[in-house]
Order: structure tokens, then C-alpha cells, then sequence
């Protein structure tokens, strides 16, 4: 009998031409494959009229669209960034259900006393949940670049002005980078620990025992891909909003320098 | 770093296709979901604003409508109430005219009846005299077996006068 092994890292299950394929990045081209159809389905059905697959896509655009007003303040703005907040979403949520499917995890191979799964979720694995924080950090902040203005977005953390301002911004460029390691290691913390979860009760109590895990496991899957999208949102948020304070406080000033001339 | 690297199995290439197959993703569903789903939405929006514009447009001018019935109700009522008044007065000076009429032709024909009445009672007046002279005639003839001719015209006329006194005292 091969003993259940918990492994930190994706196993490799081939090389190609230099390149390890692992088997959390082949259950992720797996997902976005599915995506693809999905959505190749969804234009090919779209109507003006929706139908009931379509009229649910638009309830939660319209949800999150409600929601990201309320954070970034306009609806133009709410619109330029939604595609980009909603693949983070999407592209987490499903990674993390792809995770519970039966026989990701548990069909695999021996590897001397160890077993290797042929699929493991995309999420449990640091490589993709880097991926994203790196993605989320670096995009939110060229957004902030493109709408602010480069010397604006750089001044919060490059400042001259005085030591304080220096100070605080090496704190903002300490906050950014650790705002990678939370992103990383929250979603692969907390699906990393669900799949050990699952398997040590699978193990303790086979067959019925891990039904109510899964259940759990699919709402932690949900929930993480919400605060990974909202943090990301709010992250942006702050930045555009830096810049209309910015702004607003040189408009003051100008305003102020007219009065008094 | 380098313990941390190996130990969760960090891997640059990796890294990178899970970036690209991100994009991927993203320009899938920005191009197939959400700029049809923007799209529709946006449509919509713009129809319901226009609906809901009509309609208040319609609202508007229901009340306009309502308004201007309001009035040519008021304008009709006041034109029936006219015509009304005009007609009772026309009815009224018709009426005194048909009455005046009728008096009039009431009292011709009463004058009519009254000549017709007074020739008629004189004709007979005159045909009673005739007779009654007649009468007398016979009876002064029979009893005194006088020509009529030879009586004396005095007494004929007394016996005259006397039946009409008669006659008057009777009526």
C-alpha cells in the first residue's frame, strides 16, 4: 500500500525541452481550457435577450460592478478595470474548485514509497499564487502610472521633499513588496492547508468523512478568490485615489495662491 | 532564498507560463464575456433611460391633455348653460305670443258669437213681433168680427208692449 505523502511543492511529471511541466500547471492549462470553451459558448449564445447562463454571467457583472463603484468612485473607471479584477476572480475561483474534482490528488503514481498525483490544484501550488501576486502588484501600479501620471505614482515612493517623506516612501515600497508575500502566501496557505485537511481525513475517515470538508473546501475556494480580487481592487483604488488627493491638495494650493494675489 | 526557492519549488519558467497563461485568460474574457456582456448592458441602460424619458414625456402630456379636457368641459358646460338660457327665454316670448294670440282669437271669436247671437235674437225679435201682430190680428178679427184693417193701430202696439214686458219679466 502506498502511504499518503504531503508534498509543499508541485510535482514534475515531465520535461520538455528544458521545461519542468507540473502536474498544478497542467491542471491550470486544464482550467483555462475549460475557460476558453465556456466562454467561446457564452459568445456564441450571447443575446440581447438573456437566457439563464447568461443573465447569471450578468447579475455578477453587474454585482461586481456595484462593488468596484463603490471602491474606485466612478463608473467609467469601474468598467476600464473590471475585466482585469474579474479574471483574477475567475481564474482563482476555478483553480481552487478544480482542486476538489475527484481524482485531482488522488490518481497519480509510485514514486519509490512516494505517490505522485498526476493533477494538483493550481493553487496549492507557490509558483501560480506568485504569478498572481507579482501580476496584481505590478498591474495595479502601472494603472496608477497611466492615470496619475509616472512623476505623481513615483513621488509616493522616490521622495526628496524632506526626510519624512523619504521615510515614508521606503515604507510604501516596503508595503508593496510585502503586499506580494501576503497575496502569495495567503491563497497558497489557505488551499494548501485544505488539501492536507482533505487528505489526512480521507485517510482518518474514508468515504463519508471528507464530504463536509469539501463543502468547506469549496466556500474557502470562493471566499479566497473574492479577497484576493477585492485586495487587488482596494490596492488599486488606493492608488488612483492617492493621485485625485494629490491633485486635489495642488488645486488648493493654486486656488489659495490666487486669493491671496 | 535559495533554501526557500527549492524548498517550494520556485521555478521562473513556471512562473512565467502561469503569467502568460493569465493574459490569456484575461484577453479571452475581456474580448468573448465582458465586452458583449458591457455592451448589452450598457444598451439596456440606455433603453430603460429612454423608456423611462417617454414616459414622463407621456405623463407630462397626459396632465396637458387632462388640463385642456378640464377646460372644454368648463367651455361646454358654460355654452350649454348659455344655449339653455337662450331657450327658456325663446320658449317664454314664444309662449306670452301664442297666449297674446290665443286671447285675441278668443275674444274675436266671442265678439263673432256675440253679433251671430244678437242678429239671430233680433231676426227672432222681429219674426215673434210679426207673429204676435199676427196673433192679435186673428183674435181681435175672430172676437169683434172686424176687418183687421179697421183696428185701431194703438191697440196693437199696447198688446206689443205688454208681451214684452211679459216676455221680459219671464227671462
Amino acid at each position: 500500500m502506498v502511504s499518503p505523502s504531503i508534498s509543499i511543492k508541485a510535482e514534475e511529471i515531465f520535461q520538455a525541452g528544458g521545461f519542468a511541466l507540473s502536474n498544478s500547471f497542467l491542471l491550470l492549462i486544464i482550467v483555462c481550457c475549460l475557460l476558453a470553451v465556456l466562454a467561446l459558448v457564452f459568445k456564441k449564445q450571447f443575446t440581447l435577450i438573456p437566457e439563464k447562463f447568461q443573465a447569471i454571467v450578468e447579475i455578477g457583472v453587474e454585482k461586481m460592478l456595484g462593488l468596484m463603484d463603490s471602491c474606485l468612485g466612478s463608473r467609467v473607471q469601474s468598467e476600464k478595470y473590471l475585466p482585469f479584477i474579474i479574471t483574477i476572480f475567475v481564474f482563482i475561483l476555478f483553480a481552487n474548485l478544480a482542486g476538489l474534482f475527484p481524482g485531482v490528488g488522488s490518481i497519480g503514481w509510485k514514486h519509490g514509497d512516494e505517490f505522485k498525483p498526476f493533477l494538483r490544484a493550481p493553487t496549492a501550488d507557490i509558483n501560480f499564487t506568485l504569478a498572481l501576486a507579482l501580476i496584481s502588484v505590478i498591474l495595479t501600479n502601472i494603472f496608477a502610472f497611466r492615470e496619475i501620471g509616472f512623476s505623481h505614482h513615483a513621488a509616493k515612493f522616490v521622495n526628496f521633499k524632506g526626510p519624512i517623506q523619504f521615510f515614508v516612501g521606503i515604507l510604501e515600497l516596503i508595503s508593496e513588496l510585502s503586499r506580494v508575500v501576503s497575496f502569495t502566501f495567503r491563497l497558497f496557505g489557505n488551499i494548501f492547508a485544505g488539501e492536507v485537511l482533505l487528505l489526512i481525513v480521507s485517510v482518518l475517515l474514508p468515504l463519508a468523512g471528507p464530504i463536509p470538508f469539501f463543502f468547506l473546501e469549496i466556500f474557502v475556494g470562493f471566499i479566497q478568490a473574492f479577497v484576493f480580487a477585492m485586495l487587488t481592487l482596494v490596492f488599486l483604488g488606493l492608488h488612483l485615489q492617492h493621485g485625485t488627493l494629490e491633485e486635489n491638495h495642488q488645486f488648493n494650493k493654486v486656488e489659495k495662491l490666487k486669493i491671496k494675489n | 532564498m535559495g533554501d526557500f526557492v527549492q524548498q517550494f519549488g520556485v521555478n521562473w519558467k513556471l512562473l512565467l507560463s502561469q503569467i502568460a497563461s493569465f493574459f490569456a485568460l484575461f484577453f479571452l474574457l475581456k474580448f468573448l464575456v465582458l465586452k458583449p456582456v458591457l455592451g448589452a448592458l450598457k444598451t439596456r441602460k440606455e433603453k430603460i433611460e429612454e423608456g423611462l424619458a417617454k414616459a414622463k414625456e407621456a405623463d407630462v402630456r397626459l396632465e396637458e391633455v387632462g388640463v385642456i379636457a378640464k377646460n372644454k368641459l368648463k367651455q361646454a358646460e358654460n355654452e350649454a348653460q348659455n344655449v339653455l338660457h337662450e331657450v327658456k327665454q325663446k320658449a317664454k316670448t314664444i309662449e306670452n305670443d301664442l297666449l297674446q294670440k290665443t286671447a285675441q282669437k278668443q275674444n274675436e271669436a266671442l265678439k263673432k258669437i256675440d253679433a251671430l247671437y244678437l242678429g239671430k235674437q233680433q231676426e227672432m225679435e222681429t219674426a215673434i213681433q210679426a207673429k204676435a201682430v199676427e196673433l192679435v190680428k186673428n183674435i181681435a178679427a175672430k172676437t169683434v168680427g172686424l176687418s183687421p184693417e179697421a183696428i185701431d193701430g194703438k191697440l196693437v202696439d199696447r198688446a206689443i208692449d205688454l208681451l214684452k214686458k211679459n216676455a221680459e219679466i219671464s227671462s
